[in-house]
């Protein structure tokens, strides 16, 4: 009975992480939009724009795919993998 | 009836099993006929020759020749590739005679190259049945991934020869037929490469499944070998679309259907023979575990002695 | 069972398997060069594709983001739930998440016959091309993950207790594909709508 009860805060707790998780993304997503009402700078904002679905798709990487709770090697090919083309796509965007 | 007739019952029972299965009732009396015991005694390849009359061993040399085609056809492709100056690729929104023109000018690499992807087309096959082998070994008794994945990739091999004939064709006369012709036979060419999908895709998923759904006891693949054959297959079906553009990067010049499924085509193609073999080295370690009339690895040293064919006859009854 | 569950999160393990996640680089690979084609066709043509961006409906964009990445959350919480032995919520969790799917099944049909109508298909100019083809293949992705959400489903309707290595397994592989399938959305949102 103890047991599962730590077990279920245990996934209380998760819980409440993911839907955290969920609530930044939809601030993100939202925050993305209103750059794009307000004319920014189109090179910052664009740089912005980038940087933030990035961020987004670390959080879903992260939190959603569990890969925050993996082996240290997925870990870093996974936030190697956001850095890298999240790079390669602002430098694209702004250099070409 | 066969016990009657002194021979030895386990054969009758074990005729499933063994490599040499006559229905019964199909010799039924005829003593003449010698039947081997499906279940191999210790010693008795020595004693009486060849005890199967099918070759159980392992062949390693001929599993690493046909594998090692897979480098060898990347190779081959890819210089012909560039010898043909596919780069860029001369585009769908090309005028017939800029096209023709270009062809001419550069003729004798342009077919040299199509000869080349024409050569690699053919080693298809035996790199093909090298990896396909080993789902058939996962499935053995009724292997129906196995069959798909071997008329699949008989028909990918043929389609994939077809491509370049008509990439040649097309140079064959320009500028001395009407260009619109050689405009069309190239492009004939193009819709080969990209529309004779289907068969690879089904030969490569059929690849993928063998490994992912055939029971794990004896792969020699490891599981995620079949994930990425299964997304090789989504990342290729984009060929498809070039169907509908004669320009930007979805036409057949362009990344989404010919580029990026190329690299990775070459990418997998590298990598699954890096695995195959890893997979042969597995299999010749479990053969050379094996005891038994007739079983183990066929890899003859230099200084082994000669033996001739012995062709396979009935043996005398005792 | 439940000491069991929580080695289980607490110790870095893989989630799902090796070989989906094989299947998840590749899948991430393919689109990344897409995602650079992008940039590379829009350094050629600049007007075009602002022009493009700004004729896109940003809203529906929004919408449609909001309701994958809540129908990611809805397959997170039924993974949880299923580990707990809760298999009756995770199937209420899967419908929803089913749901989510069905809306962007079919909102991106809606956006494309309105761009169609619009004189915008595919063959307008490469940012519509490009629109079409992407955003084409990322449906395709989509619904290949409500039939995998369907199998979920089903496989959470026979969870009574605690799930088997088997289920927890295919668990981990379906919702690792639905949650792949959100986070290329991310980006395809961010380039089609956003950067154009």
């Amino acid at each position: 009975m103890m047991e599962s009860e730590v077990a279920n805060t245990q996934s209380d707790s998760h819980n409440a992480s993911l839907i955290s998780t969920w609530a930044i993304l939809v601030v993100l997503t939202l925050t993305s939009w209103w750059f794009k009402d307000h004319d920014l700078r189109p090179d910052a904002a664009i740089t912005l724009v980038l940087i933030i679905s990035f961020v987004k798709v670390f959080m879903v990487g992260h939190s959603f795919m569990e890969i925050g709770r993996s082996p240290r090697l997925m870990r870093a090919i996974f936030a190697t993998w956001c850095a890298l083309i999240c790079t390669a796509l602002v430098v694209l965007a702004l250099a070409l | 009836m066969h016990e009657k007739n002194g021979i030895r019952p386990q054969a009758a029972v074990n005729t499933y099993s063994g490599a040499e299965f006559s229905g019964p009732g199909h010799d039924c009396g005829r003593r003449e006929l010698q039947r081997v015991p499906a279940v191999p005694s210790p010693g008795s390849l020595q004693s009486q020759g060849a005890g199967t009359s099918m070759e159980l061993r392992l062949t390693p040399l001929a599993h690493r020749i046909c594998l090692s085609m897979g480098h060898v056809l990347t190779f081959i492709y890819l210089v012909g590739w560039l010898c043909a100056r596919f780069l860029p690729i001369p585009g769908a929104d090309w005028p017939a005679a800029k096209l023709a023109t270009w062809l001419l000018e550069n003729k004798t690499g342009y077919q040299l190259g199509c000869m080349l992807m024409l050569i690699a087309g053919g080693l298809l096959a035996p790199w093909g049945s090298a990896l396909a082998i080993w789902t058939r070994k996962t499935e053995a008794r009724f292997p129906v991934i196995y069959v798909s994945q071997i008329t699949s990739l008989a028909a990918s091999t043929a389609l994939f020869v077809i491509i370049p004939i008509f990439w040649a064709l097309a140079a064959f006369r320009a500028t001395e037929i009407p260009v619109d012709i050689t405009q069309m036979l190239y492009d004939a060419g193009w819709y080969l490469f990209l529309w004779v999908g289907p068969p690879f895709y089904i030969w490569v998923a059929t690849l993928g499944l063998g490994i992912v759904l055939n029971p794990p006891e004896h792969q020699l693949f490891p599981r995620w070998i079949g994930f990425y054959c299964l997304a090789s297959v989504l990342c290729w079906s984009m060929g498809l679309m070039q169907v509908f553009f004669r320009s930007g990067p979805t036409s057949y010049s362009g990344m989404l259907p010919t580029w990026i499924p190329l690299v990775e085509f070459f990418v997998w193609m590298e990598i699954l023979t890096f695995y195959g073999f890893r997979a042969i080295r597995l299999q010749e370690a479990q053969c050379r575990a094996e005891v038994g009339e007739g079983l183990g690895v066929y890899a003859p040293h230099w200084d082994d002695p000669l033996v001739d064919s012995i062709t396979d006859t009935p043996r005398s009854r005792n | 069972m439940a000491t069991n569950f929580m080695a289980q999160q607490r110790a870095p393990r893989i989630p799902g398997e090796v070989g989906m996640w094989a299947f998840i680089i590749s899948d991430l690979s393919v689109f990344s060069l897409y995602f650079i084609t992008f940039l590379f066709e829009r350094s050629q043509n600049r007007e075009a594709f602002q022009t493009g961006s700004h004729a896109l409906h940003l809203t529906m964009g929004v919408i449609n983001t909001l309701v994958l990445l809540t129908s990611s959350l809805f397959v997170a919480l039924a993974a949880q739930a299923l580990r707990g032995g809760y298999g009756s919520v995770a199937q209420k969790y899967i419908l929803a998440a089913i749901a989510g799917g069905l809306t962007f099944v079919i909102n991106k049909p809606i956006e494309w016959i309105e761009k169609v109508h619009a004189g915008l298909g595919p063959h307008h100019d490469n940012f519509f091309q490009l629109y079409f083809m992407m955003t084409g293949l990322h449906l395709l992705h989509v619904v290949v993950g409500m039939v995998v959400l369907f199998y979920l489903w089903r496989l959470a309707g026979r969870v009574k207790s605690a799930p088997s290595e088997r289920q927890l397994r295919f668990l981990e592989n379906g919702a690792n594909y639905w949650h792949l399938v959100d986070l290329i959305w991310l980006v395809l949102f961010a380039l089609f709508y956003l950067v154009g």
